[in-house]
């Protein structure tokens, strides 16, 4: 294995001289998901300003020599290598994020797999078409209309921060900073720091100058260090994945003018009409909940039924225990486990009291759990493989009921009729839902998804205007 | 209640029971002799069948589990209920319009608002367990000469001014039993007085006379704060007291050794005669020590389990803490915490309270949408 990720070094540094001790003096170290030790370079100012540095050139030299489509072809290409069962490094990806999360082998490969599909060329392709009327504008000066040309790059320097995302959307993140033709810092994510590491390592080895336009490390985010520093100050724009709190950290350190792209916390709600086939509809949420174990933002963590909730709680249930079946649970960590139970507990007990609560899960088994609200509570806990399920009436009831979300549902999954579900989509329209997927399909959104409602490139790129003519034409030009 | 035999079947086997229990404590109080095995499981089969007629929410619960009477041979197979469930239901023997005292639990457990209930019948059963107790593991400690009344100023308030504080019932038995005329409450409504204080411990120096002082472990560490900021420094006589109460509210072990290096140079208590009390609203007797070892009375019981099995763990090793405690026998006896903690040779080594879960991956948490609503979040 030369290119896996050993723990003792996740870091991928263009630029820095290992044996320096100007550059880097000691190690961080962190803890990942599932509470494996991991270290990465503790930089120096000295270090941390070289890497930038190196990394910013290297993306301005690929801007001239690397055309946009050298550029997909080698990000798909390094991608590919992480999810292709024939590939020589799928195995170490696997490895890699089921050591680092403690997932079952499995449940890391259908991941990777499901990313996989956003990794491609064509899927990349997508994304620079579905934003960009002319992808080519990344690669020079087009026609603007009224003689005018424009051209679009990113910032030489971008910092990503990864506080809180589901495993590969740092990768992701990598990718369209690539395409945006920026060089990029990125804050790895301490829960599963390998995947971009690999990916970037992957990258340098097919194409060594596009590889050192990335650069990762992890540091400790709550303390003060040159890495936060110089990686803030160099950076054009910086995008963060993670929590209010992660967010305000980066927003605290970055200068008035600085752009922060933030990528919150959401949840997913699944929607059952009156008239959805429940066993299908059951089997299909079964696999949006097991998909990420309801980390991600568009994990259905709230499920809203219209009509008697009861019989689809307990299809719900036995489509959970099948997809459990197929697919184990990762094991639980301790706080894990009792915040389940607590959970349960409240659940049950209520239950005795009002009537209609009912936890569906055999006692002794925390595998998975369908805790059924008499009456649509919208507490929601991130918990593998729990979701909390409650009835509705009519739309204009469960668009009050979801109204105190408001602007955090990132997704709804719905199963019912077509028009059911325009009266849905417009709910979803004013809830600020950036998105409405049929059951099963919530948890891989397209690659041309507008993820939180936005754009993904647009936001990263800036614009160069060339008006033509000569000096002292003197005639203003009035668009067509 | 389903039954109204039933129920009354449990209730006069409650009473029984309760009498039964409070001579019991009452005489462990005079000789503090451990109890066999045999004859707490004897208690516990007796305790759990009378829970389970009488108490409608723990017997559905208990169902659910699918455990009945004759499964249950001593207290460590009787069904624990996780804290949780006492902010959902009425865990009570009887009608809960009999009961005489209603605790509060500080509704922080897990970020969640809501607040558990304990409601308690039968208060002589609850003064029993805690006189008994605290003569044991603070008075004894603090002097072996003497468990006699002494002037005991409280840094929480009283139970009029704090009617669901299980603490401040705590502090009121304490001083009626224990504490000289006096004693008095250094803190009202509003918080601690602590000029007040100052006032009863320079009063107890000048006079010579052993104090008790009984509080919260971040009031001690506050106030201790306070009096080494303005140089105050007196030597309270022999045979004084501190009780401090901390636990999952309190501090790292770290601070824990300043603080007692505070006490000792603010108020002359030497650590041995600080003694920390570990308490739940959901259980009516204490453990008390120091946080590495607190012991209790021998109808209190505590084990380690494993968090994910709920399999007891060998001693020493640390898991999620479940207490039984016969003290408890008009509710239910047998509570799961959310404490992680270990239990060696019957004694508790508390650890901390097991964190909430932290924020996984992109999923919003209910905690984070409050925080953003409070700060005025905007909606669409």
């Amino acid at each position: 294995m030369t290119i896996g990720v050993s723990p003792e070094k996740v870091f991928h540094l263009p630029g820095l001289d290992p044996g320096s001790s100007a550059d880097s003096s000691g190690w961080y170290e962190g803890v990942t998901g599932a509470g494996l030790r991991f270290r990465s370079p503790r930089l120096t100012v000295a270090g941390a300003s070289r890497v930038a540095d190196h990394v910013r050139a290297a993306a301005l030299e690929a801007r001239r020599e690397r055309t946009l489509a050298q550029v997909v072809k080698a990000v798909a290409g390094a991608a590919g290598r992480l999810v292709d069962s024939a590939s020589d490094v799928d195995g170490d990806a696997v490895q890699t994020l089921a050591d680092e999360l403690g997932w079952p082998a499995s449940l890391a490969r259908e991941t990777l797999l499901e990313m996989g599909e956003i990794w491609t060329e064509e899927s990349l392709w997508d994304v620079l078409r579905s934003e960009l009327a002319d992808p080519d504008v990344l690669d020079g000066f087009r026609p603007g209309g009224a003689g005018r040309q424009r051209r679009a790059a990113g910032h030489p320097l971008l910092l990503q921060v990864m506080a809180g995302n589901v495993p590969g959307v740092a990768v992701t993140g990598v990718m369209r900073a690539l395409l945006c033709r920026s060089g990029v810092l990125v804050k790895l994510p301490e829960v599963e720091p390998g995947l971009v590491v690999l990916f970037a390592r992957l990258l340098a080895e097919a194409d060594p100058a596009l590889g050192a336009c990335v650069a990762a490390a992890w540091w400790p985010a709550d303390r003060e260090g040159p890495i936060w520093d110089e990686w803030t100050t160099r950076a054009g724009t910086v995008v963060v994945y993670g929590g209010d709190e992660a967010v305000a950290g980066v927003r605290d350190r970055v200068r008035g003018h600085q752009p922060v792209v933030a990528y919150g916390p959401k949840l997913g709600v699944a929607v059952l009409l009156s008239g959805a086939d429940s066993g299908p509809a059951a089997s299909a949420l079964a696999r949006d909940i097991c998909a990420y174990e309801q980390m991600g933002c568009v994990s259905p963590r709230l499920v809203l039924v219209q009509g008697p909730v009861a019989p689809f709680a307990d299809a719900l249930g036995a489509a959970l225990a099948e997809e459990t079946h197929r697919i184990p649970r990762p094991p639980l960590r301790a706080d894990e486990a009792l915040a389940i139970r607590a959970l349960r507990a409240e659940i049950e007990f209520r239950g005795y009291e009002d009537g209609g609560s009912r936890v569906i899960g055999r006692p002794e088994d925390l595998s998975w759990t369908v805790l059924l609200d008499d009456q649509p509570v919208l507490e929601f806990d991130s918990l593998p493989r729990v979701v909390r399920l409650s009835g509705f009436g009519s739309i204009s009831d469960l668009r009050e009921a979801l109204q105190p979300l408001g602007g955090r549902v990132q997704a709804i999954g719905y199963a019912g009729d077509e028009d059911g579900l325009s009266s849905l989509a417009e709910a979803a329209v004013d809830l600020g839902v950036s998105r409405m997927a049929p059951l099963g399909c919530m948890a891989w959104p397209p690659a041309d998804w507008r993820h939180d409602g936005r754009f993904q490139l647009l936001p990263l790129l800036a614009w160069t205007e060339w008006e033509g003519g000569q000096t002292g034409s003197g005639a203003r030009r009035r668009a067509d | 209640m389903d039954n109204p035999t039933a129920a009354e079947d449990a209730l006069a086997a409650l009473d029984h029971l309760g009498e039964e229990l409070k001579g019991a404590f009452r005489s462990w109080e005079e000789h503090p002799e451990p109890w066999t095995d045999e004859r707490v499981d004897e208690l516990a089969r007796r305790s759990f069948n009378l829970q389970l007629q009488g108490n409608a929410p723990y017997r559905r619960y208990c169902r659910q589990l699918g455990i009945e009477s004759d499964q249950v041979g001593g207290w460590r197979d009787v069904p624990a209920v996780p804290t949780a469930a006492f902010r959902e239901a009425t865990l009570m023997v009887g009608d809960p319009g009999d009961a005489v005292l209603e605790f509060h639990t500080s509704g922080t457990s897990r970020g969640k608002r809501r607040r558990g209930r304990h409601l308690v019948r039968d208060p002589a059963l609850y003064r029993s367990s805690l006189e008994a107790t605290f003569s044991r593991f603070v008075l004894h400690r603090a002097n072996d000469e003497s468990v006699s009344r002494r002037p005991i100023g409280s840094l929480v308030p009283s139970f009029i001014d704090s009617p669901h504080s299980s603490l401040s019932w705590m502090a009121d038995a304490v001083i009626g039993r224990f504490g000289a005329r006096a004693s008095r409450f250094l803190a009202g409504p509003e918080g601690v007085d602590w000029e007040d204080a100052k006032r009863f411990v320079v009063v107890a120096a000048s006079e010579e006379e052993a104090v008790g002082l009984f509080g919260t472990t971040l009031a001690f560490d506050e106030w201790t704060r306070r009096l080494e900021a303005s140089d105050f420094r007196i030597g309270l006589p022999a045979g004084s007291f501190v009780m401090d109460t901390g636990g999952s509210k309190g501090l790292e072990t770290s601070a824990r050794e300043d603080l007692l290096e505070r006490v000792h140079r603010c108020l002359g208590v030497p650590s041995s005669a600080v003694v920390n009390e570990f308490g739940m609203t959901e259980l009516l007797s204490q453990r008390y020590g120091t946080p590495a070892a607190l012991v209790g009375p021998p109808w209190l019981r505590s084990r380690a389990l494993d968090p994910v099995t709920l399999e007891e763990l060998p001693a020493g090793e640390v898991g999620v803490l479940a207490h039984f405690d016969l003290a408890n026998v008009g509710s239910v006896c047998s509570v799961l915490t959310e404490d992680l903690g270990a239990v060696e040779g019957g004694a508790v080594r508390w650890v901390g309270r097991t964190p909430g879960s932290p924020p996984r991956g992109c999923s919003l948490a209910t905690e984070e949408l409050l925080r953003s609503q409070e700060a005025g979040g905007t909606n669409p």
